[in-house]
């Protein structure tokens, strides 16, 4: 058997009490409507006074008396009114007051009319409702029973005009009672729905008002801005509190672009066009949404900015949540792990390669220098070693170097002149504290040492030792100050696999064939500074992204060979790419822009090494600039040489770089350690 | 099949925007440089969207959208696109002034430029 305990429903005695007897906690409203109800009773009582001493005249009844009578009555509420201070209590001296009236009317209405005098009891019984509380009835009830019937016994002639017998005094008790009851009804639904209903919205706002404030808790101690815009980009008032911090006070009806523009005009005026796009349905809701700025920077500070679409039923945008997060610290974070990685990257050079570093150090050196000096004196010239610096940190892993250059470029092509300032000593201080830890580690202010193997020194030794022509060891120690190219070329290698990751080309082949041929370390120098323009050519312009390679029918991994040889009299670097090959076509607009002419084949390529001849269809980090290969184009032409191009559209490029022996070659600048 | 016109100087552009259209069904056409663009949407009434690059030499992005304005073009049932790198406000706006539907910022996204290309051919 399964029981269940029901709760026991209230018995009638405790229903009734609880009809009669109101919640004994005021509302705000009920005092206000009491107070003026209580007024009003007391004026509506006062005005019997006159009323009462005119009916006792014109009936002959005593005005005087019935003045002194009427005044005597009045006193009651008069003094409650004054003295009490609960509104209730002065409404039920009021019920009381309204039956002494009533007895007071039927005493001096004696005659013809004083059964019709009785009505007052009724009619004042019913107003008496409106005081919303049942036991003011309650009072007047009582007070009229007690009233009549004492009257009755003693004073009849106050009462009736007839001699009445009990049965009547009983009858008006009936009706009294009758009315007490729906009156008391009346007065209570008054009460709950009226007065008591104020109450309930009082209780509902307290409690909307606690989940307000326990939100507004919310908002304002995350350490993130959440705000809420409506369809026409107008901020909704709550929002964190931290938002008005960040971006300054809101004012009410404005839009977040309008909010965002006061802090950055640039910025406010992008959230406004690509809003825009947002509402104007024409584009993907959820592109719109993408296209929204995600990052900004603010002064010091670095926002982040996530969208949340809120939509109506059908699936309309109703409200955009945004999140506004500052991460000035992960950028900060991220800026000083790049410049650990750069202090690894150098350390890790100058334990490999040392003199390598050390041609590259020496040259960004004087970049820097001639760029951060007087930047202004010549802006072209800034830009042009802005973006060597630019291109040979991003080669020797200098992160943090390549993107503060490329940042500088970005304001340089916006024509932003106070921009550009700002990010040119951001390059400074980076700079002299990149060099002066790469001084440290340097040690000796870097001079150039000069390594051999073990077995390059037996080779030497075993010389002297079996007293060779002097001209053949000097022809050994000089070769020991030579490079060979395949180190060098190795060297490129190596930095042009990094570079394929970095631009999503996948894990590309290099093949590196140096013949055993050596050049020269100073002359060749500022050369090979800018061979790396070509390689990052290749890289970004010419292998394809290995998804892309596969749809054509290529290998997935990229390939590059980088080699150097002797053919017909001329010593050749070359660069051959399996990659896309060059945009001919593009060239040909770009030379036009500029003003070249590109008829022949042979213009076009000298097109391709004209400062401002850029096909890149985007300007990246690392080349598109048109910069880079005009300054190949200088060094080669300073040693001598001729520059040879081959593309074949889709299948590859293949660039020479040709010396003449003898103009590289004035003994013993090119050696071969073959022969 | 939809047709397509690809205004974009750059080769590489030009193919990776025909590689998403054609994966998504769309028959593209490519043109070089504002003028050839001209050009191809006039002789060719069946192209319904334009995607347009804003930087091309003879004639820019801003200015064959302004052309095809005045000329009734875009009236006549041609929604244009504009291909942008992000922050360029003040040229957004020329082109939406000239009745340019909507842009899509460089690098895009390849499955949300779909989706942009199929709303404009609806």
């Amino acid at each position: 058997m399964t029981s269940q305990v029901q709760p026991t429903p209230p018995g009638l005695l405790r229903r009734i009490r609880d009809t009669l007897v109101l919640p004994p906690t005021l509302s705000a409203f009920e005092q206000a409507y009491l107070a003026r109800m209580n007024r009003i009773a007391l004026w509506f009582f006062w005005g019997h006074l006159p009323l009462l001493t005119a009916l006792a005249w014109i009936n002959d009844t005593g005005p005087l008396f019935a003045a002194a009578l009427t005044l005597a009555v009045l006193a009651g509420p008069t003094v409650a009114y004054r003295s009490l201070r609960s509104p209730r209590a002065i409404s039920m001296v009021f019920g009381f007051t309204a039956m002494c009236m009533g007895g007071v009317l039927v005493h001096v209405g004696q005659g013809p009319v004083q059964i019709e005098m009785h009505f007052y009891f009724f009619s004042v019984l019913a107003m008496l409702a409106l005081f919303a509380n049942p036991m003011v009835i309650l009072t007047a009830a009582a007070t009229v029973s007690v009233h009549h019937l004492l009257l009755w016994f003693a004073a009849p002639k106050s009462v009736f005009n007839y001699d009445a017998p009990l049965w009547v005094v009983l009858v008006h008790a009936a009706f009294v009672v009758l009315e007490t009851i729906a009156a008391c009804f009346i007065a209570r639904n008054f009460f709950d729905n009226v007065i008591g209903l104020e109450k309930k919205v009082e209780a509902r706002t307290a409690e909307i008002a606690q989940r307000n404030r326990d939100m507004r808790l919310v908002l304002d101690n995350v350490r993130q801005g959440f705000l809420t815009v409506d369809g026409q980009c107008r901020l909704s008032s709550e929002h964190s509190r931290i938002v008005d911090t960040w971006f300054g006070g809101y004012e009410p009806g404005e839009t977040f672009a309008q909010l965002l523009g006061r802090a950055d005009a640039k910025l406010g005026a992008w959230f406004a066009l690509s809003w825009e796009s947002v509402t104007d349905g024409f584009l993907p809701l959820e592109l719109a949404l993408d296209q929204l700025p995600k990052r900004a920077r603010l002064g010091e500070r670095h926002f982040a900015f996530d969208y949340q679409p809120i939509g109506d039923a059908s699936g309309q945008l109703e409200k955009l949540l945004i999140v506004v997060s500052d991460v000035t610290s992960e950028v900060a974070k991220a800026e000083s792990d790049a410049q650990q990685r750069e202090i690894l990257a150098v350390f890790e050079r100058i334990l490999n390669d040392r003199a390598g570093f050390l041609e590259f150090y020496e040259e960004a050196k004087r970049l820097a220098k001639a760029s951060l000096a007087n930047p202004a004196a010549d802006w072209s010239a800034t830009k042009r070693h802005i973006h060597t610096l630019k291109g040979n940190s991003a080669l020797f892993g200098l992160e943090a170097v390549a993107r503060q250059c490329h940042a500088i470029e970005e304001r340089l092509a916006e024509n932003d002149m106070p921009g550009v300032q700002t990010e040119l000593a951001q390059l400074e201080r980076r700079w002299n504290a990149l060099s002066t830890t790469i001084d440290h580690l340097l040690g000796q202010q870097g001079q150039e040492l000069v390594t051999m193997t073990g077995e390059e020194y037996d080779g030497i030794l075993r010389a002297v030792v079996d007293g060779a022509e002097h001209a053949d060891i000097a022809r050994k120690l000089v070769d020991l100050k030579l490079e060979p190219t395949e180190q060098r070329l190795g060297r490129f290698a190596e930095q042009a696999r990094a570079l394929a990751q970095r631009l999503e080309k996948g894990d590309i082949e290099v093949a590196v064939d140096g013949n055993g041929l050596r050049l020269e370390r100073e002359r060749f120098a500022d050369f090979w500074s800018s061979f790396s323009h070509v390689l990052r050519n290749a890289i970004d312009h010419g292998i394809e992204p290995p998804a892309q390679r596969e749809q054509s029918g290529k290998p997935p991994r990229g390939r590059l060979e980088l080699r150097t040889f002797e053919h017909g009299g001329e010593f050749v670097i070359e660069v051959r790419d399996d990659g896309r090959g060059i945009d001919w076509e593009a060239v040909r607009k770009k030379a036009e822009e500029q003003g070249l002419s590109a008829q022949t084949q042979e213009q076009l390529r000298e097109a391709l090494f004209c400062a401002g001849v850029s096909t890149a269809a985007q300007v990246s980090e690392i080349s598109g600039r048109g910069v880079g290969l005009a300054a190949v184009k200088d060094s080669c032409a300073h040693l001598g040489g001729a520059i040879d191009v081959r593309s074949e559209s889709g299948r590859g490029t293949v660039m020479q770089f040709r010396f003449p022996l003898t103009a590289v070659a004035t003994k013993p600048l090119v050696t071969s350690s073959k022969n | 099949m939809t047709k397509i016109l690809v205004v974009d100087d750059s080769a590489t552009m030009r193919q990776q925007v025909r590689q998403v259209l054609t994966g998504g069904g769309f028959e593209v056409v490519e043109a070089v440089d504002g003028q050839d663009g001209l050009a191809k949407v006039t002789a060719d009434k069946d192209v319904k969207v334009m995607i347009l690059d804003v930087n091309m030499p003879r004639m820019n992005g801003i200015e064959l959208a302004e052309a095809l304005h005045a000329n009734g073009r875009m009236a006549a049932g041609l929604n244009v696109v504009m291909l942008t790198t992000e922050g360029h406000a003040e040229l957004i706006a020329r082109a939406k002034a000239a009745g340019a539907k909507g842009w899509i910022v460089k690098p895009f996204k390849p499955d949300l430029l779909l989706a942009a290309v199929k709303k404009m051919a609806a």
